[in-house]
């Protein structure tokens, strides 16, 4: 898998366009550097076996508004939980 | 959206939640090429109600089935999972992580987290085979 996480980044440095680099403000070494942080600091991210750390967050409701209500982590045990962390951008 | 169609194939045995967190390519930060193309312009948030804003927006494009809770100013959830720019987890009934996927954007895997799931489902109900 290490080798594969490695290809996977490096053919996305090799592979990027100048244009886009220029867009974006990267340079090749700025991203691998990046990357090599990130890969690095996500040896410290919650694994497999682990407790699932908890947290109690708003909810918003179907169109997006905030309700003041909120909703912990904890509180789903009994039945398993799919999480999904992104947002729009 | 794959996402969504695995949501509502599984949401009677498993909880879906997504937790919206901090931009990941706000106009302010690294703006990605797509984004312009799709007219996906938001500075990042400052305040709860500003990003709960770019969250409704997010939610009123995708008419996601699932719930929506809004990470907190100081990112804390964000912070916990090692989430940016996006991640998924799988989390059994007894609070106990059984996977995740990798970095994203690169190792974001929608695939994996659909297995999982199922996996899941299938050590719950046994019967109901794949």
């Amino acid at each position: 898998m290490t080798v594969e996480l490695i290809e996977i980044l490096e053919n996305r440095i090799n592979n990027i366009s100048d244009e886009e680099l220029k867009f974006r403000g990267w340079t090749r070494d700025g991203m691998r550097a990046r990357y090599e942080h990130r890969l690095n600091a996500d040896k410290n991210s919650p694994q497999p076996g682990d407790i699932a750390p908890d947290f109690s967050l708003e909810i918003l409701n179907q169109t997006g508004a905030r309700t003041g209500e909120m909703l912990s982590l904890s509180s789903l045990r009994g039945k398993p939980v799919g999480l999904i962390f992104g947002s729009y951008t | 959206m794959r996402l969504e169609r695995i949501a509502k194939n599984f949401s009677d045995k498993i909880h879906f939640v997504c937790v919206y967190i901090k931009e990941a390519h706000p106009i302010d930060g690294s703006q990605a090429p797509s984004n312009l193309d799709d007219e996906v312009l938001f500075a990042q948030p400052t305040t709860t109600d500003a990003r709960a804003e770019v969250a409704a927006a997010c939610m009123l494009r995708f008419n996601f089935s699932f719930p929506m809770v809004l990470d907190n100013m100081k990112n804390e959830a964000e912070g916990k999972y090692f989430a940016m720019p996006e991640r998924l987890y799988v989390i059994d009934s007894l609070g106990v992580i059984q996977w995740k996927c990798g970095i994203g954007p690169h190792f974001f895997d929608p695939n994996g987290f659909e297995k999982s799931i199922k996996d899941q489902i299938t050590k719950l109900h046994p019967d109901l085979g794949e």
